[in-house]
């Protein structure tokens, strides 16, 4: 039998439908992928190893009875360390939650549960999500395991190395300001941020909450459609999801003679400064791969795109430092010895964050101090509305927007980590999409065995989900 | 540009260590630099942005939900009670 960890979740389904391996087998074959390789990678922070084989078992049980099962069924996934699986540990990365047990499902794992889907554990991140390389997690960095002297991207860097490194057949991740998506790029593997509102954070750790969205990170484009299509829908416990964003099984099947009429746009502001040669070079193959099968390109201007990383440096830091008030040492973390509670909080937090979330949590509070506020924090809310204006100005003249999805390759562990704001700079491209909403996925450039890893990303209108994931399958097709 | 680190440190309750302080002053100022660029942008009339989308939040009924047992996590419990430190004084 070929390797089983190899299969994309469209072979894996279609493997067990057809009884050419069990659901057992599958998930003991990523099990053991993840023994021996995730010693060097350290992709995961937990492992449910007794839960994934009674839920494999129970899989084969349904598969011998003769009755159909679900695209999901049987197919052993990854979550980041944000996701509440009930009963499992939860620690988004950091020293405060290492000993939190999820007391519930999230509602995305509800459906993965609805469907039958094996969760295999938890995967390594940024601590709260806050990084861009894996490097701030409490519990020790991620590799790359396309080079194990690289970092694997982030903050879902976990998943993102366990999806690339036959550990998982799919994962979820998180994506506040690219967090999907480039650490997708950085592995060799895809990752989509849904539209804001299109997935439910009931049981998602909160970082910036007008920004979070999770999101499929998958080894093919068809496979992230998949997943996607189950996770996505209104849920009544998260108020931002969206009642009537409607996702049929279209999206799995679309209709390529139907891409024909489309323009993809492409911002001159994202092919400037600063591009790796590696990834400007992707990009004239990617945008002549599209103009060859007769898309009509068309470049455009996004004018605002050279504020939105400031915008975010302003937003994200000030809801964070909102969202992570909750961890004081009373309802989280240690409590220790008795003492005064202006102590206890200052203690507790002071121990249980990392400097990355100090970091931001301090400019969060003086962004929306007195004094600051309206400079800082207003200033930014209303240079967001402008960044989104300019998607909704180009949308009006084009279907879809290419971009690289990061400036460069995977950088060397260690090379950024001094300098916050160099590290700030790998989201430069990703960052927009969530100041405005907008759905946006990163595919691997094809043709790059044995070098880094290049991803391009495809931007597209809100609850246009389809236009992403069609345009990404046929370039699949190559 | 200088930055106070350690008023925003105690306003946050958070406790910091003197080259941490150091460190964070010099890194956030780099970024309070890079931030400064939105002041050169016009947005007179431009309404703020609060949300992801423009869609207005989707509230459900508020009724009594069945709650999962929050005490296994709860760093300190009595007889089932949560304990939290004393935030008064006796008199």
């Amino acid at each position: 039998m070929s390797d089983l960890t190899k299969l994309t979740i469209k072979d894996a389904h279609n493997g067990l439908a057809s009884k050419q391996f069990s659901a057992r087998e599958l998930v003991e074959a990523n099990l053991q992928s993840i023994k021996e390789k995730d010693g060097a990678i350290h992709a995961y922070l937990s492992i449910a190893k007794d839960e994934a084989l009674i839920d494999a078992d129970r899989v084969d049980q349904v598969i011998s009875r003769g009755e159909p099962i679900g695209k999901l069924a049987g197919i052993p996934l990854a979550l980041k360390d944000v996701i509440f699986v009930k009963g499992q540990p939860i620690t988004a990365g950091s020293k405060i939650l290492k000993d939190y047990i999820a007391p519930y499902d999230s509602s995305v794992v509800k459906k993965l549960k609805s469907e039958n889907a094996i969760i295999l554990g938890k995967t390594n991140m940024d601590e709260f999500a806050m990084g861009s390389s894996t490097e701030n997690s409490a519990f020790g960095i991620t590799r790359n395991p396309h080079n194990l002297e690289r970092i694997p991207g982030g903050s879902s860097g976990g998943s993102a190395a366990a999806v690339a490194a036959d550990m998982a057949i799919a994962a979820l991740g998180s994506d506040t300001g690219g967090s999907v998506r480039q650490p997708a790029a950085m592995c060799g593997v895809v990752g989509l941020k849904p539209t804001y509102g299109a997935v439910s954070r009931y049981g998602l750790v909160a970082m910036s909450s007008s920004l979070d969205q999770i999101g499929p990170m998958t080894k093919t484009v068809e496979d992230a459609a998949i997943l996607f299509r189950t996770i996505a829908g209104h849920d009544n416990k998260d108020a931002t999801s969206n009642p009537n964003a409607g996702y049929g099984d279209s999206l799995l099947s679309p209709d390529f003679n139907s891409l024909n009429n489309m323009t993809i746009g492409i911002p001159k502001e994202y092919l400037s400064d600063g591009l790796d040669p590696s990834v400007s070079a992707s990009m004239e193959e990617v945008i002549g791969w599209f103009k060859s099968k007769g898309f009509k390109i068309k470049e455009v201007s996004m004018p605002h795109t050279k504020y939105a990383l400031s915008v975010y440096y302003i937003i994200m830091p000030a809801e964070a430092s909102t969202n992570l008030a909750r961890y004081d040492g009373i309802r989280f973390g240690t409590r220790g010895e008795e003492m005064d509670l202006g102590q206890l909080y200052f203690k507790n937090r002071g121990e249980g964050f990392g400097p990355e979330v100090k970091r931001r949590i301090t400019l969060g509070t003086f962004v929306l101090s007195a004094g600051y506020y309206e400079a800082y924090y207003n200033k930014a809310q209303k240079v967001r509305t402008l960044v989104k204006m300019d998607f909704e100005k180009v949308f009006k003249d084009v279907d879809v927007l290419l971009t690289p999805t990061a400036p460069t390759v995977a950088f060397k562990i260690g090379e950024k980590t001094e300098d916050p704001l160099q590290m700030y700079l790998s989201d430069i491209f990703t960052i927009p999409a969530n100041l405005a909403g907008n759905p946006a996925i990163s595919i691997p450039v094809r043709g790059r065995e044995g070098k880094l890893p290049v991803g391009f990303q495809l931007m597209g209108k809100h609850w246009r989900e389809a236009d992403l994931l069609s345009l990404g399958m046929l370039y699949e097709l190559g | 540009m200088d930055f106070d680190v350690k008023k925003y440190t105690s306003l946050a309750r958070l406790k910091v260590t003197e080259a941490e302080e150091e460190k964070f002053a010099k890194d956030l100022g780099k970024v309070l630099d890079h931030v400064s660029d939105l002041q050169k942008v016009d947005t007179s009339g431009v309404e703020a942005m609060a949300g992801g989308t423009s869609l207005k939040n989707a509230f459900r009924k508020d009724i009594k939900n069945k709650q999962e047992s929050l005490t296994p996590n709860f760093p300190k419990e009595e007889d089932g009670y949560l304990k939290v430190p004393r935030i008064l004084d006796n008199e």
